[in-house]
């Protein structure tokens, strides 16, 4: 039996020889794989030193990726952002590729083909084209929309131009982000008090001789910009106070830690008002000229006096008074305010807080001024409307599932709350949503994670975008993989510390699969609906938002990747409020029916027999929640999270450095979590990093490891929300506002 | 093969061989769609198994399997889908795990990453006997059916070159370099994995013919005539099949 060569190699049709073979041959088929004949081609293994702007945080970090290979081998930080890392990148930017290149990550779209959801039930996926995809999501749309109302389409989003794009065309009014345990409430104070625009990310921190602080610990999750900023401030002999349950990073390099009574924040700075103001401390010139509001403010501070904010903080009084006197009198002075920290939607007062930490740096000039606070200074381009526009369908439903449209200001910013959307969704009021599509979220974001997966497994359907099959999408009947930044093109416009107009050039690997930028996503499904006038040319916008800004993409390419407006910034005397003031009395909170003033309000619960401990969370400075967690290196330093504690707490339960600990929660979750012995903590407090728990098995590193902080913080009920209208105009969800007990394993 | 001019009947018979079994795996290790199906059905599969016997394989149960398996659904459309299920769970994604991702990178040079130092280097291979990747692959490039398909390319060309009388000795060396220095070193680790954890005979069987085939091969370029010392090519990697209790202990190599 002998094979001829000519016989295969002689192409289709070829006849049998000696009935041994059969044409047309395997061997003609056209390669999948392999570029034919003379088709221009790129080259496989290729270097290169890409520029890129960090997708791991929102610092946004310029950064070099270096391509060796044909992959990219090593990552730093790009020396031409001075604004970011300034040439450094954190621990998170630098293995940023561990992420792109995980096995585990989503590839193409999937669609499960198992009915039932739950954390034990194997989705059961099958790979799909994005096709099918797409014209099964708009199916499901169209059908909701059509039986239900648009209202019934729930997007957990962030409210970025292409989330805002299909959740307008669709016209839905929920569109729900995590915000209200995030920064809402700064972000509310600063758009009533200061600015629309209502963002405090911008500090000049390095010119600050005196930073006051409560809480904040941008230091401690490697924010670069802030972090640089801080140190170069205590490198020029600044002095830093912070007041803080527990010795965080940020409190470990300052002149004093103070561990204050958490929650009773507001107290203090209430206090420390008094005594700036009745000695006489305050900038009186750049109070007249700056703000309104002064002779209300000073009348109303006076019945808080050091001695009794001292009995509520646990801080002596002599301290709040030198500290008070030390920040007036050392200028600039701040209090550096970011997200999760005293004036953060942690506690029920945290609203209150925020804007008193406003009105405390109006009070000794340090907003738009030197070593102060600066409204961010974004180049003026054109938005997406002005670019693409387009008549959208009316709204008719305005009242949204998670209860934000019953609080107006904080329904300006259009973002949502995460911590009421369990109950929105689980009762059906003030109707029912039917289908879902969350973007780059997961359920263990949500406080008291159980309640949401509850919920979401009463959608009809789901379509969850990520990079990693989280736990969303084991919950999903589409999952569609999006982009990793490395992948990514485009620019980026610093959002971030945006001390002067700044724009990022990214240059992409390409994607290494059929992953989508959510442009493009956004794109297909609006197609895919019948609704191609709503369509982006999310490039072309971007080309437009350079020529707006006055640079290109050439520009960026043969400048180091950034363009930027450099200039010291110079000090607005403007604001964005009713009388163009920073209005220490807020007459767009009084208009609303909110406190104008802020006035002292206990937090909803303090510890009691049953629940005797307060809890604290915080996450690794070296950790991003899903987009490191996956990351065997990064889970090698701390493979779990751990309970700290005072050993004297330790000692009262009888644990050990390292044995495992059984922390209640009034959620009725119990997490069993290794005891860490520190005397960096209050007795009353207990402290646990979150960015652990993770059950989506398809998640090969995070999978099983530590327990999700999550479920010991309660989900909010709309109704006990509103009961704190009158001083929580941003609908904060007071997120650590819980106790909880300890025993031992 | 190392010349290629010298080729006796036998000798390009089996290179001819070969490829189409290369190639015929190349195709199975790529997301099943309705060609597969047609493979199967057609006389292309006449073809492998002439190849395959050929190459000395005797008759074995994954033979009398090979044609059996799709009698196990009720129709076409019934074993595409269970074939697409499984190919997902297998090598896309996954609960509990991706049980075998198909990239040698997974496999070699100690991390378990896509696009490591061994995806550049049969990169590399590909580059040096002219090839690039076609614009619509969408996958990275030392992905399993790639790589078998090269193997058959390789095989087809410098028979190409040996019908024309010109010199195929750098595509021989390149062959022998990828198979001996690249493919050997992990595949027989992946299919081990395919074989353990497949819920389905297809990839049951074509798995366990392709590690009777590349054992083959490992002996073929272990033979003296081909001039390179390859000890430990044929070595398994050794990498256990995956259990529950594996996972819980994972480690990072």
């Amino acid at each position: 039996m002998e094979l001829s060569r000519r016989e295969f190699l002689k192409g289709a049709g070829s006849a049998a020889a000696g009935g041994l073979i059969l044409g047309p041959s395997l061997l003609d088929r056209e390669s999948k794989a392999f570029a034919q004949g003379s088709q221009a081609a790129d080259p496989i293994v290729w270097e290169e030193i890409l520029y890129q702007s960090c997708g791991v945080c929102d610092n946004t970090c310029g950064l070099l990726a270096y391509v060796k290979d044909g992959h990219i081998k090593w990552i730093e930080g790009n020396p031409a952002d001075t604004l970011g890392g300034a040439g450094k990148a954190c621990i998170k930017g630098v293995s940023a590729m561990r992420n792109l290149y995980d096995p585990d990550r989503l590839k193409w779209p999937l669609k499960r083909t198992n009915p039932n959801k739950g954390k034990n039930e194997d989705p059961g996926w099958v790979k799909i084209s994005w096709e099918e995809a797409f014209s099964t999501i708009a199916e499901r749309f169209n059908e909701s929309m059509a039986n239900y109302g648009p209202e019934s389409i729930l997007l957990i989003a962030r409210p970025k131009d292409q989330d805002t794009r299909l959740q307008k065309a669709i016209g839905t009014p929920n569109q729900v982000c995590h915000v209200d345990t995030c920064y809402i409430t700064h972000e509310v104070a600063w758009m009533a008090m200061v600015t629309n625009g209502g963002r405090s990310w911008t500090m000049d921190l390095e010119n600050a001789k005196y930073l006051l602080i409560f809480g904040w610990d941008q230091p401690g999750k490697s924010m670069q910009s802030h972090e640089r900023g801080y140190f170069q401030a205590l490198e020029k002999g600044a002095k830093a106070v912070v007041f803080d349950p527990r010795m965080s990073l940020t409190a470990s390099k300052a002149d004093e830690w103070i561990p204050i009574r958490p929650g009773t924040d507001l107290a203090v700075v209430l206090a420390m008002m008094n005594v700036i103001i009745s000695e006489g401390l305050h900038d009186e010139e750049y109070i007249a000229e700056y703000t309104t509001g002064f002779d209300k403010l000073a009348e109303h501070v006076k019945q808080y006096t050091p001695e009794w904010a001292s009995q509520l903080s646990d801080v002596p009084a002599d301290d709040i008074v030198r500290i008070a006197r030390e920040f007036a009198t050392t200028k600039p002075a701040i209090i550096p305010t970011h997200k999760r920290d005293a004036g953060g939607p942690l506690y029920a007062n945290g609203f209150s807080m925020a804007q008193a930490e406003i009105i405390m740096c109006a009070l000794v000039g340090s907003i738009e001024k030197p070593g102060g606070y600066y409204l961010d200074r974004k180049p003026k381009v054109r938005s997406m409307d002005e670019f693409a526009p387009v008549t959208y369908p009316e709204m008719k439903e305005k009242r949204r599932v998670d209860g934000q449209h019953l609080f107006p200001l904080a329904n300006k910013k259009r973002k949502g709350a995460f911590a009421h959307l369990a109950q929105g969704i689980l009762s059906g009021e003030p109707y029912k949503v039917r289908v879902g599509l969350a973007k780059g979220y997961n359920v263990l974001s949500f406080p008291n994670p159980d309640t949401i997966i509850e919920a979401i497994k009463t959608l009809d359907f789901l379509v969850a975008v990520d990079i990693l099959p989280n736990e969303m999408c084991q919950l999903a009947d589409i999952v569609l993989p999006d982009v990793q930044f490395l992948e990514k093109g485009g620019i980026e416009i610093r959002e971030y510390h945006a001390l002067w107009p700044q724009i990022m050039l990214r240059q992409g690997t390409g994607a290494l699969w059929e992953e989508k930028g959510w442009g493009s996503i956004v794109n297909g499904i609006l197609e895919a609906m019948g609704k191609p006038e709503f369509k982006v040319d999310w490039d072309g916008l971007e080309e437009a938002k350079l020529q707006d800004a006055g640079t290109s993409m050439e520009y960026l390419e043969s400048n180091n990747g950034i363009w930027e407006d450099k200039k010291d910034p110079v000090s607005k005397k403007e604001f964005s409020t009713p009388t163009k003031k920073i209005e220490l009395y807020s007459t767009v909170l009084k208009k609303e029916g909110h406190e104008p003033l802020p006035v002292w309000h206990e937090r909803l619960t303090t510890p009691t027999t049953e629940y005797p401990y307060y809890i604290l969370t915080n996450h690794l400075p070296w950790q991003r929640m899903g987009r490191t967690s996956n990351d065997p290196i990064l889970t090698e330093i701390q493979p779990e999270n751990f309970v700290h504690m005072h050993p004297d707490t330790a000692a009262e339960i009888g644990a050990k450095e390292s044995e495992y600990v059984i922390v209640d929660s009034p959620t009725g979750n119990s997490l069993k979590i290794r005891a860490h012995l520190t005397r960096g903590i209050r007795r009353d407090c207990v402290m646990t990093e979150h960015g652990f728990g993770y059950w989506s098995k398809a998640l090969q590193v995070a999978y099983g490891r530590g327990t999700c902080d999550g479920d010991l913080l309660p989900e909010r009920r709309i109704d006990d929300t509103l009961k704190t209208y009158a001083y929580n105009a941003a609908m904060s969800n007071s997120i650590l506002d819980v106790c909880v007990s300890l025993r031992k394993a | 093969m190392a010349d290629g001019r010298h080729v006796g009947a036998s000798a390009e018979g089996r290179a001819i061989a070969r490829a189409v079994v290369y190639r015929f795996m190349s195709c199975c290790f790529a997301h099943p769609d309705r060609e597969l199906l047609e493979l199967f059905d057609s006389a292309r599969l006449e073809e492998f198994l002439r190849s395959w016997r050929y190459l000395g394989f005797g008759t074995s149960e994954e033979i009398g399997r090979i044609t059996g398996w799709q009698k196990e659904f009720a129709s076409h459309d019934a074993a595409l889908r269970e074939l697409q299920k499984e190919y997902t769970r297998l090598f896309v994604n996954a609960c509990p795990r991706v049980v075998a991702p198909p990239y040698s990178s997974v496999y070699l040079g100690g991390q378990r990453r896509v696009w490591g130092s061994s995806t550049a280097e049969v990169a590399r291979l590909y580059e040096s006997a002219g090839l690039s990747m076609a614009k619509d692959f969408h996958d990275i490039p030392d992905h399993i059916a790639a790589e078998l398909e090269f193997a058959s390319y390789l095989i087809v060309q410098q028979c190409k070159r040996a019908d024309n009388g010109t010199d195929g000795a750098d595509l021989a060396d390149i062959e022998n370099r990828f198979i001996t220095k690249h493919l050997l070193r992990w595949a027989p680790a992946f299919l081990a994995l395919v074989i353990e954890c497949s819920r389905t005979t297809f990839y049951q069987v074509m798995a366990s013919l392709a590690r009777q085939f590349v054992e083959q091969e490992a002996k073929r370029f272990s033979e003296p005539r081909h001039g390179t010392s390859n000890s430990g090519n044929t070595q398994k990697l050794g990498i256990p099949p995956p259990s529950e209790e594996q996972h819980a202990n994972h480690s990072y190599d």
